[in-house]
């Protein structure tokens, strides 16, 4: 479990290096076994066949001594004693080697005794010589023929030895070589073994490490098939993995976040376009009324001008004006009935609208009109203000017996322009006043001589501007005349 | 439903396989590095094969005339078992040699080694008597075995009673030639004595064997057969010069043609049981062994070989071994020493035969 919990905090590449680390040290201890055991089994070799090398040495070592004994024997000169006496020297030293101990081993035993009788025949063939310079002929002979003697002996038992050891060690070696192919054996299926036990730790460990990557991989491959609504994976490894898959976390939660406030936003844009489209379809049924009320306004604004044309000719120049006037008001329909039109505009309007009322009433509205000249071309829907004025004279001021008053006024209030449209009629209860407001006082359509309704111009005002009130409508009660302001941005 | 179950999956097979990981690497690990160690132990015990090495502090050597004999190689065994004991190594000389050499050879050799003391299977030679008398002169108490250089410097003979042993062959001869069919022809005795004439103790056994068939004879145990005893050299160095002189004393042109042949040592024994074998004349030619090889025991229980002196070899070992150290120790020891001797014949041999079957095992 601790080993575990260390696992998992130890880094990928930590881990990586680890597990290349783990498998090769095992491969490398296994080598160095096997590596060992032959550097072992060659050093043994070496000395096996040792004894039989020293052994061959001191044969040639003593055959020299005879050698050179006998030489100077027969030549007696100094040169062949000072040749004698080295290699007497030299064999002496390889008979000290050997070994003088009475073993329970035959080898062993055997050096034992060549030591002795070589230990003697340096004695007898020292005389030899001694007895020679001395020349003492009799008693040299005599030594002579006992270390010739002793030599056979020597050469007879090293032979021996030699031989046996020999035997023995070629023996040791069979044994030896046999052992070690048992032992490579054995290394080479422990080897096999141990990389496949390699292997598959190996890839054990792999898949461990790899595991969250690839529950990663699939996740991801979820959310990029759209599917953010996905369980949080498990953060098992401390590492570079585990890091990305916090971070991945956190990405699909931001991710469903982003998306939620994208949805709310377009919602709001939809609603936006569902407003534009309103108030097109107001516009439109306005339009529409307008036209079943003036039914042709070019052939009207044509025949009106060619009316003009006429009264301008006969001279009479009230009439010629009163045409005018008439052909302008029809004019404007014609020309800005779709558009966003000016104050200004809408004012010379209710101009031509007022004139032609008066000619046709015979001058029975005042008219007055007080204006900010410097908000005049503030934009605003067509088709507003005439259908208000409408409205006063038809209902304020056509049913009263004094004299009908309507006043236009334009000014700023802050960043507010209000067009005020006021008359001194009859007035409204507060109840047809909120009824107006509400949309929901349907206007008689023979009342309204075809006319575009308040209701109609409010709402266009109301998707125009984007408020809810863009209209005021204020009355101070029965015959006290009606007031309209209208609310509009600079 | 099946997301969350996939995902718990995952969970189980991870935690499936990580306590797994850890210890089956761990595990993995130690039991190569393990196994490695233990190969390798093995493979160093078995190279190694340690000899145990037994240190002596003294050094004997005995010096036989044929180192293939078992009646040579039992007598050096129980030597040697005794020596062991006493901290002391015996050697059978020129064993490990590849040349053969003569036991005045050896003894030469030995000499030269400085051995603590020697065992020799000696003859009564002038060669031999100054040999034993070098190696007396070296500091190196030499024992006579069976045979004895009386004349030499040996500090003590270890043997049988060569005379006691002559009149046991004396006494069988006697039996046989009064169980033989009369006639007027006599039994003939073959004694084979080996090539070193000088040996005094071939001769007191031969005395022992005329004596004691003469009063045999004189005294009517053998009806009217006279007894004509003959003493016949043989080179009984090896098996094959042996069968050699017997097949000549048969059959050669000079043939004594013997009725009865005395063999004095185990390869003149087997030699002549061989012959009589080969030639077919077992029931025609009686022979008289030397020593209780298994092979002579059997040959008794089929009847081929009549009966054989059996010499107790163990006494024989152990006597050389403490003749020798007793000298070297006190300076002094028993001149004379004799081992035991027995009979054997188809009587008492299957006793004997029962004792040395483990030995041949």
């Amino acid at each position: 479990m601790k080993s575990d919990s260390f696992l998992r905090r130890i880094s990928l590449k930590n881990k990586m290096v680890g597990i290349s680390l783990l498998a090769n040290v095992l491969i490398l201890i296994v080598n160095v076994v096997l590596m060992f055991a032959i550097n072992n089994l060659s050093d043994r070799m070496d000395a096996v066949f040792k004894d039989n090398l020293f052994l061959e040495e001191l044969m040639g070592s003593i055959t020299r001594v005879q050698d050179n004994m006998t030489e100077y024997l027969n030549n007696k000169t100094s040169d062949t004693l000072t040749e004698y006496f080295s290699s007497e020297q030299e064999f002496r030293d390889l008979v000290a080697q050997l070994d003088d101990d009475i073993s329970s081993l035959p080898f062993t035993r055997m050096e034992r005794s060549i030591k002795r009788m070589c230990q003697k025949y340096i004695d007898e063939v020292n005389l030899t010589i001694e007895y020679k310079r001395g020349r003492n002929v009799e008693k040299y002979r005599l030594k002579y023929e006992n270390a010739t003697r002793l030599f056979d002996y020597i050469e007879s038992a090293i032979y021996s030895l030699n031989n046996e050891q020999f035997a023995e060690n070629s023996d040791n070696y069979t044994k030896l070589l046999s052992a070690f192919r048992r032992f490579e054996m054995t290394s080479n299926l422990v080897l096999a073994l141990v990389i496949a036990g390699n292997i598959i730790v190996v890839t054990r460990l792999t898949l461990a490490v790899i595991r969250p990557l690839q529950n990663l991989t699939e996740k991801a491959g979820e959310v990029g098939r759209g599917n953010f609504d996905i369980s949080p994976l498990e953060v098992v490894n401390n590492d570079e993995v585990g890091v990305v898959t916090e971070a991945f976390n956190q990405m699909t939660v931001s991710i469903r976040d982003y998306i939620d406030r994208l949805r709310e936003s377009s919602a709001a844009e939809r609603r936006l376009r569902e407003n534009e489209l309103l108030m097109q379809a107001h516009l439109k049924e306005a339009q529409l009324k307008y036209l079943q009320a003036q039914i042709n306004p070019h052939f009207l604004f044509n025949t009106l001008n060619a009316g003009a044309q006429l009264a301008m000719m006969e001279g009479a120049d009230k009439t010629n004006g009163y045409i005018e006037h008439v052909a302008n008001f029809f004019r404007y329909n014609v020309k800005k009935g779709s558009e966003i039109v000016t104050i200004r505009e809408e004012v010379e309007l209710i101009d031509n609208y007022i004139y032609i009322l008066n000619v046709r009433f015979s001058g029975d509205i005042k008219y007055e009109k007080k204006l900010d000249e410097s908000v005049l071309d503030t934009p605003m829907p067509s088709m507003i203000l005439q259908p208000i004025v409408e409205n006063c004279v038809n209902h304020g001021i056509r049913e009263m017996l004094g004299e009908g008053r309507i006043s236009l006024e334009v000014f700023r209030i802050d960043d507010i322009v209000c067009v005020s449209i006021s008359d001194n009629g009859r007035g409204l209860s507060q109840e047809t006043i909120n009824d107006i407001l509400n949309g929901s006082l349907k206007t008689d359509p023979k009342s309204s001589g075809g006319g575009i309704g308040l209701d109609n111009v409010i709402a266009r005002l109301r998707l125009f501007t984007g408020e809810s009130d863009p209209v005021s409508i204020t009355s101070e009660g029965e015959g006290k005349g009606t007031r309209f302001d209208i609310y509009l941005d600079v | 439903m099946s997301e969350k179950k996939s995902g718990n999956e995952a969970k189980e097979g991870a935690k499936k396989l990580r306590i797994p990981t850890s210890v089956i690497v761990t595990v993995f690990f130690l039991a190569t590095v393990a196994v490695m160690f233990i190969i390798f132990l093995n493979y160093l015990t078995y190279v190694d094969d340690p000899e145990t090495e037994k240190l002596y502090d003294r050094y004997y050597a005995m010096i036989v005339p044929d180192r293939e004999s078992s009646f040579w190689n039992e007598v050096y065994e129980s030597a040697h078992k005794i020596a062991e004991q006493q901290g002391i190594y015996v050697e059978m000389l020129g064993k490990s040699m590849l040349r053969q050499y003569s036991r005045e050879d050896q003894l030469r050799i030995a000499v030269a080694e400085s051995v603590d003391g020697i065992i020799v299977v000696a003859d009564e030679s002038e060669e031999m008597r100054e040999l034993i008398s070098l190696a007396t002169e070296s500091g190196i108490p030499v024992v006579t075995l069976m045979s004895d250089c009386p004349s030499s410097d040996r500090c003590s003979f270890v043997g049988i009673s060569n005379y006691n042993i002559g009149r046991e062959y004396g006494n069988l001869i006697v039996r046989l030639a009064g169980r033989a069919p009369q006639s007027e022809e006599p039994v003939r005795v073959a004694v084979l004595v080996n090539g070193y004439t000088e040996a005094s103790g071939q001769n007191i056994l031969c005395m022992g064997i005329q004596e004691t068939v003469e009063a045999g004879v004189l005294q009517g145990y053998t009806g009217d057969r006279k007894v004509d005893i003959s003493l016949v050299q043989i080179d009984d160095s090896n098996a094959f010069s042996t069968q050699e002189g017997v097949r000549e004393l048969v059959f050669g042109p000079d043939a004594y043609n013997p009725d009865i042949i005395v063999c004095l040592s185990e390869t003149e024994t087997t030699g002549a049981y061989q012959t009589v074998v080969d030639y077919n004349k077992v029931g025609v030619i009686t022979v008289l062994g030397y020593h209780d090889s298994p092979a002579i025991l059997n040959a008794i229980d089929r009847s081929v070989i009549e009966a054989t002196i059996s010499i107790d070899t163990e006494q024989l070992g152990s006597s050389c071994v403490e003749a020798l150290s007793e000298y070297i120790e006190y300076g002094l020891t028993s001149q004379y020493i004799t081992a035991d001797s027995l009979l054997i014949d188809s009587l008492n041999v299957s006793k004997y035969l029962k004792k040395e079957v483990p030995d041949e095992k």
